[in-house]
């Protein structure tokens, strides 16, 4: 362990496509699934996560290191977060709120849904069900009705691409 | 995002505001019903709770069950122009509750829902002098007093109580409007006794039992009783707190506003109010 010989410990993770990422022990334990295999000693070969693919776990892990630079700031963690998730795209969030979620990481996995949340506000319904992957399931009537009764909450919404 | 299980879907949704999760209510049925649950109104209203800018009316409980559906004509309905409309009012959790003095008809309006409910109450026997709307053992509950009686209502169950106390506080006016502070279980009153024989009036604090219904006082903060104008109540670092305004009066110099700030350390022992600022 690193705290007996002075070194920093290195983990290897292996993503779901059987890519392999080196990251500091110190980085990968705010990722509370990654800390308790280290602390039931599993962690002494390749840490296998099967639900992380490649690109996603690449990202998670530029995210451990740069939050676990920053000292003790809540501050300077918030504006980290938020401009790591800046330029992010909507597949990409989705993909990294499941991973952070699999890896059992909160703060990530707040930052994730706050932002995913901000990005839906103004989105059109249509929008919402094919980024979901959702199949309308109501019928055109029962989808009248309850659009009729909820019929203020549509001021404002982008209609770029819905009916 | 197929994949996204139900927990994961109200962690994000739970973070959208009110306008906008009611109109996702038309994504799907899942969605719909997700939306309209119970667990999750509430995990939503806690999530709001704790945003850093808990005034903004959007950041609302998305759909209390209100008792009767909204009424059609919506709040001030009852009041037929603005001259005759007398109400007090309160707001929590982006409920806002008003008493319509005139008519004996709260109003509960949940503007993030554009909804509203009016709830008749057995008329009051005299002007309502002290009002309360807030979260109790969490249930919502509404405080009305006039000199003689108390109503204590719950607006999302049928609970309602109603008493007439003859020791209560024909001697007592409210010094703040009568809004009510609610602490450690008690709806507090800032108040001014009306001592016979004291040259002015004097100020001590009424305070209401919600657990136990009962009435009574707690010791007032140890300052000069003289040329008070105007007190309020309120929670300090977890204290019952006063703020005291009251015009200086020393001789031939102008009269001046003054303030005091004290704070209760240990609730209900007189001898713990602390002077936190002049």
């Amino acid at each position: 362990m690193a705290a007996e010989t002075g070194t920093p410990t290195t983990l290897t993770l292996k993503s779901n496509d059987d890519e392999l990422f080196s990251v500091a022990e110190s980085a990968a334990i705010l990722s509370v699934t990654i800390r308790n295999m280290v602390e039931d000693g599993c962690a002494g070969g390749v840490i296998p996560l099967d639900n992380v693919d490649g690109k996603t776990l690449a990202s998670v892990i530029t995210y451990m290191n740069g939050i676990s630079a920053i000292p003790a700031d809540e501050e300077k963690k918030k504006s980290y977060r938020d401009k790591f998730l800046s330029d992010k795209d909507f597949e990409t969030l989705a993909d990294m709120v499941l991973a952070a979620n699999y890896l059992n990481m909160s703060c990530l996995m707040d930052a994730v849904s706050a932002k995913i949340a901000q990005v839906m506000e103004k989105k059109s319904v249509g929008w919402v069900r094919r980024k979901f992957g959702i199949e309308n399931d109501y019928t055109p009537e029962e989808e009248a009705a309850v659009k009729e009764e909820h019929k203020w909450t549509f001021e404002g919404v982008e209609t770029d691409d819905d009916n | 995002m197929e994949q996204l299980n139900l927990d994961l879907l109200s962690e994000i949704l739970s973070r959208l505001r009110v306008k906008h999760l009611i109109k996702l209510k038309s994504v799907c049925k899942s969605w719909q019903h997700l939306i309209s649950d119970e667990d999750f109104i509430k995990l939503h209203l806690k999530k709001s709770r704790s945003r850093f800018a808990p005034l903004k009316n959007e950041y609302f409980i998305p759909c209390p069950r209100l008792l009767p559906p909204p009424d059609e004509h919506g709040l001030f309905a009852c009041c037929p122009s603005e001259s005759t409309m007398v109400l007090l009012g309160s707001s929590i959790d982006g409920l806002v509750c008003l008493f319509n003095r005139k008519f004996g008809i709260i109003h509960i309006w949940n503007p993030s829902i554009r909804s509203s409910a009016c709830i008749p109450i057995k008329k009051p026997d005299d002007k309502i002098k002290w009002f309360w709307f807030g979260l109790h053992d969490n249930v919502y509950k509404i405080l009305l007093a006039t000199s003689h009686q108390i109503h204590l209502i719950r607006p999302y169950t049928d609970y309602y109580t109603y008493k007439s106390t003859r020791e209560f506080v024909q001697h007592y006016t409210p010094v703040n409007g009568g809004m009510g502070t609610l602490f450690n279980g008690n709806v507090h009153w800032p108040v001014h006794e009306n001592r016979e024989w004291a040259p002015y009036r004097y100020f001590t604090i009424l305070s209401y039992g919600l657990i136990r219904e009962t009435l009574g006082e707690i010791p007032v903060p140890p300052i000069i009783q003289e040329h008070i104008i105007a007190v309020d109540l309120g929670e300090i670092d977890g204290c019952l707190s006063c703020l005291v305004l009251r015009l200086t009066n020393t001789r031939g110099a102008p009269r001046e506003n003054e303030y005091e700030i004290w704070s209760m350390k240990e609730y209900g022992v007189a001898k713990s109010w602390v002077k936190l600022m002049n």
